[in-house]
């Protein structure tokens, strides 16, 4: 018989035993033959059909079965193969069981029989094994395996990318800390699970960490040197908001950043948690006028207002203390700079308060001459398409701040706009009512949002459309205007509209936003209607 | 696959930072060479330098596609005498990003020539996170000290590989920045701004149109005349590193939807070019025509090849006049050596420049997938004449006919028309054509990749 034939009816038994007997028992010849058809078969396992291992009536005795047969040839790969192809040739995603399996046992006896060498070579291949991410529970075994086999040998932390994905699978103890305080690798461990970038999956990580470094297992200042090391590197959002959480935890203190510059670069470069938590070190960490001036550069391209505020109160109070009027008239002049009428303003009082130049008059907007443009949409074959047939494109989706679906909104936008253009460009639309009356309707139950009508209008003007467009967009705002309470957002479809009002013939502001500006206060909506009435009257367009 | 003897440092010396990169083999006049030194000298600006490197490194860190973590590849450097260029990808290969320090960022010295890969590991990132303005820095491009003080000492010797992708991304881009057109510069503070108006979203972000206007650009998500095609809006976020230095932003156009955002700063230059969709990265197949249909292209650009000479940027009138070539034949040979790799295109000099890739980048590009296909229609014969035009062997119907011109009646051909690069039945029959016209130099075997 050949190895295969007798190889098989063990596989289908998930015989561990009886395939330990195959393997031991083989003369070198045979041994040879094995490990030649072994090499060619990769694929002999998964094409075993399921019902070989058992009957359906009893699908958990089924699965078990061929999960000890999936660890059969496992035990296979390793008696046959060199140990980067054994890693690579056990069967890890067939691993679905959630209970003890004799197999693994049995492997991770072999595996601790081999020598350090052989074992060392298995474990940084198997570390980085390709396994589906679908599945959770093969990476959990193949976690095990490779850290009692490492343990078992003395080796060194792996390195691999799929061991992190379960890397506390295998371990005797009771909860996170006790696991990372007892780990014989850390602090590779947790360093190398941090570099991977995945860390934004394990929240609870930073609030344990805090008692790993009490409890020795990992020195502080090395953790916090790597976490600031890995805020160089792009990550993505949520772990960025794991890493700087880390920092915040060990109370990071200024002279252990490496530096003003370092603190640029993550401003510039992080997502908002990080950016919040770094700013008030860079405010402290400028040493220059000149790092006054590249702080407010940075800031000002970052839409994030909170900061925009800590900054302009930093500039009001230390850093006028720390570097004098004009440095700080310098940089108040760089962060004015935004289109935000209101913070505009605080910055305008900002810098007459310490007597220094004021800001800079915007210049005259050009005129595009979108008023005089016909309705464009794009070619037919180029037009987005609404991919779901459950239910259809609607403007009051759209505007509808408890709409399901979220993500599919911009696009539902995009296929209306689009639509509106055609109906505009062929007559079978004369306005906008369908999007005029939706406003209406979500603004009466109060479930408008704002910004996304807002958003709206420049697909609208830039597309030929303004002269539809513009008085509906101005109807409405009036229509916001004279809400009892201000609605969220006003301030912001104040401010486009006063981008595009050069365009525009010149003209009046509609009464309900003339009465919001005229009224005492200075609030954000008042401020940006000011500013467009403004940017609507004959003067404030270019001659 | 060359190696890194060492690993780059960053140290301090009572002169100020001392910054040692250390290269692979590369390709210079005198040809292949390990762990070469380019350059040494004091920098003027360490700040601009440290910024610029680093944001070739984070595009070269980044797969814009999805935000998932990618192995790190190390940016590639060529010398061209009065300039240092660092050039990457990005890990999907849709943004393709260059650092040029000129020459007066070079402090008075000047760069040796050739091309290599340079060592940029996490822990250089971080020191150089910290490179300011104001303590000098000292830059060496492949050190000699730094081997003969590391040669003796344990060191884990790094392999690095130029990816296949970015060779043929290399083949790509340069055609693709030719064809461009300038729609619009900002300047001083108005650069941030525009920043700042876009979304800041998880990558690759939307696809938007930009508008030069003023005093702001506009910006929306449907095309309008005179706008420029920003796909994947998260993709331009590897500017941030440079933006507070920036002194000015020009933005360029192509018409299938490209666009390259050149970043001013003292002495230097970022350049990022974006791929026309998030989802299609550089392929190289756009360039695969202009590197296989001319075979007298190929002779041409061979024959300037020893005319150019690592030259930074390539003046080709002045071709014309040394070779006693016409214009347009200098055009189609320098053409055909910014698709086969060697040549980059600087937008803002509106010249080539050379760059020898420390690989064979034609063995490269012809294991280009599409390629590949072609050539096992040409070897199970599945490509006949036809009178003038030729039939190629099909998928979905028996059989496209490939027209004399090089248009071919495939859906694909159909509904790109060209836009992505010849299809494989097109490149079938330039192979068929090569072989029946050349059989004994034919240039254009493939090696089907592993």
């Amino acid at each position: 018989m050949t190895f295969e034939e007798r190889l098989r009816p063990i596989v289908v038994a998930g015989d561990v035993g009886a395939a330990q007997a195959l393997l031991t028992g083989l003369d070198a010849t045979e041994r040879r033959a094995a490990a030649a058809w072994f090499a060619k078969a990769s694929r002999w396992f998964s094409e075993i059909p399921y019902e070989d291992f058992g009957s359906h009536s009893d699908i958990a005795g089924l699965l078990r079965t061929r999960n000890e047969g999936a660890c059969v040839v496992g035990l296979c790969a390793v008696e046959l193969c060199g140990p980067a192809t054994a890693a690579r040739r056990i069967p890890w995603g067939e691993l679905t069981e959630r209970e003890h399996l004799d197999g693994i046992e049995a492997l991770v006896a072999a595996l601790s029989a081999k020598d350090r060498a052989w074992a060392a070579d298995f474990v940084t291949a198997a570390s980085s094994a390709r396994v589906s991410e679908r599945e959770w529970k093969p990476r959990i075994w193949l976690s095990t395996v490779i850290r009692r086999v490492g343990r078992h040998h003395g080796l060194p932390c792996p390195t691999g990318r799929t061991f992190y994905s379960a890397f506390l699978a295998g371990c005797p103890e009771d909860d996170v800390v006790n696991a990372l305080v007892a780990d014989p690798w850390m602090p590779d461990l947790l360093l190398n699970l941090l570099s991977f970038g995945e860390c934004g999956d394990l929240p609870w990580l930073s609030t344990n960490l805090p008692q790993v470094v009490a409890r020795g297992a990992i020195d502080r200042r090395v953790l916090v040197q790597h976490v600031l090391g890995l805020l160089t590197s792009p990550q993505r959002a949520g772990s960025q908001a794991v890493l700087v959480e880390i920092l915040k935890n060990q109370e990071v203190l200024d002279d252990e950043l490496p530096g003003f510059e370092y603190a640029l670069g993550v401003i510039a470069t992080s997502a908002r948690p990080v950016y919040a938590w770094m700013l008030p070190y860079a405010i402290r960490l400028a040493a220059t006028p000149d790092d006054v001036t590249q702080l407010a550069s940075v800031v000002v391209t970052r839409r994030e207002k909170a900061q925009w505020e800590v900054l302009l109160r930093a500039l009001t109070a230390e850093l006028l203390d720390r570097f004098g009027a004009e440095a700080v008239g310098e940089a108040l002049r760089i962060l004015g700079g935004t289109d935000d009428t209101a913070f505009s303003a605080k910055v305008a009082k900002a810098l007459a308060a310490i007597d220094v130049e004021g800001l800079a008059e915007t210049p005259q907007s050009v005129v595009l001459g979108l008023w005089d443009l016909r309705p464009t949409p794009l070619p037919a074959d180029e037009r987005p398409v609404w991919p779901t047939p459950w239910y259809g494109p609607s403007w009051s989706l759209v505007l509808d701040r408890k709409s399901p679906n979220a993500h599919d909104l911009p696009l539902m936008a995009s296929v209306l706009v689009s639509n509106a253009l055609v109906g505009l460009a062929d007559g079978a639309k004369v306005d906008l009512a369908d999007l005029r009356e939706a406003f209406g309707v979500t603004m009466s139950f109060n479930l408008l949002q704002l910004p996304r009508f807002t958003a709206l209008l420049p697909e609208f003007f830039l597309a030929g459309a303004m002269r539809f467009a513009w008085p509906m967009a101005l109807d409405l705002a009036d229509l916001c205007a004279q809400q009892p309470k201000v609605q969220a957002g006003l301030a912001g479809l104040f401010r486009t509209l006063a981008r595009f009002a050069h365009e525009a013939p010149p003209g009046d502001l509609p009464a309900g936003i003339a009465a919001l500006a005229a009224r005492t206060g200075s609030t954000k909506a008042q401020m940006e209607a000011r500013a467009l009435g403004a940017a609507m009257s004959p003067e404030g367009r270019q001659p | 696959m060359s190696t890194y003897v060492a690993e780059s440092q960053l140290g301090t010396s009572p002169q100020g930072w001392e910054l040692d990169l250390a290269t692979a083999w590369a390709t210079t006049p005198e040809g292949i060479v390990e762990n070469p030194e380019f350059f040494t000298g004091f920098l003027d600006r360490p700040d601009v330098f440290a910024a610029g490197l680093l944001s070739v490194a984070d595009v070269a860190s980044t797969r814009y596609v999805d935000a998932s973590p990618v192995v790190i590849k190390d940016p590639v450097v060529t010398g061209s005498g009065d300039r240092l260029r660092f050039e990457s990808f990005s890990g999907c290969n849709g943004v393709y990003a260059r650092f040029d320090l000129l020459a007066g960022g070079l402090g008075g010295n000047r760069a040796a020539f050739g091309t290599t890969n340079v060592d940029v590991s996490p822990p250089l990132r971080m020191a150089m996170a910290g490179i300011n303005r104001a303590e000098p820095l000292h830059l060496s491009v492949g050190h000699d000290e730094l081997r003969a003080s590391t040669f003796d000492e344990t060191h884990v010797e790094r392999k690095v590989a130029l990816p296949d992708r970015w060779v043929r991304g290399f083949a790509e881009v340069p055609l693709t920045t030719e064809l461009m057109r300038p729609v619009g510069t900002l300047v001083g503070p108005q650069i941030g701004q525009f920043m700042a108006s876009l979304p800041r979203v998880a990558a690759p972000g939307p696809d938007l149109y930009v508008r030069p206007y003023r005093p702001r650009w506009l910006v929306a998500r449907t095309p309008t005349p005179g706008a420029v095609h920003l796909a994947g809006a998260t993709r331009l976020r590897g500017c941030e590193r440079v933006l507070r230095l920036a002194t000015r932003l020009d933005v360029y156009g192509a018409d299938n939807g490209a666009s390259a955002w050149v970043f001013e700063l003292p002495s230097a230059r970022l350049t990022l070019v974006l791929s026309p969709e998030p989802f299609r990265g550089f392929s190289g197949e756009g360039s695969l025509l202009t590197f296989l249909a001319h075979p007298e292209a190929e002779k041409l650009g061979m024959e300037l090849l020893d005319e150019i000479g690592w030259e930074s940027t390539i003046d080709p009138a002045e071709l014309a006049v040394r070779t006693g070539r016409s214009d347009a034949e200098i055009s189609s040979g320098l053409a055909w050596l910014a698709a086969s790799g060697r040549l980059g295109y600087d937008l803002t000099d509106r010249s080539w420049f050379h760059r020898e890739l420390p690989i064979d980048p034609a063995k490269v590009l012809r294991r280009n997938p599409r390629l590949a296909d072609a050539q096992k229609l040409v070897a199970s014969d599945g490509v006949s004449r036809d009178g003038a035009s030729w039939r190629v062997r099909g998928t979905s119907q028996p059989y496209y006919t490939v027209s004399e011109d090089l248009t071919c009646t495939c859906r694909w051909e159909e509904r790109h028309h060209g836009t992505r690069g010849p299809c494989k039945h097109i490149l079938a029959v330039l192979l068929e054509r090569e072989a029946v016209d050349e059989p004994s130099q034919s240039n254009f075997s493939v090696e089907v990749a592993d």
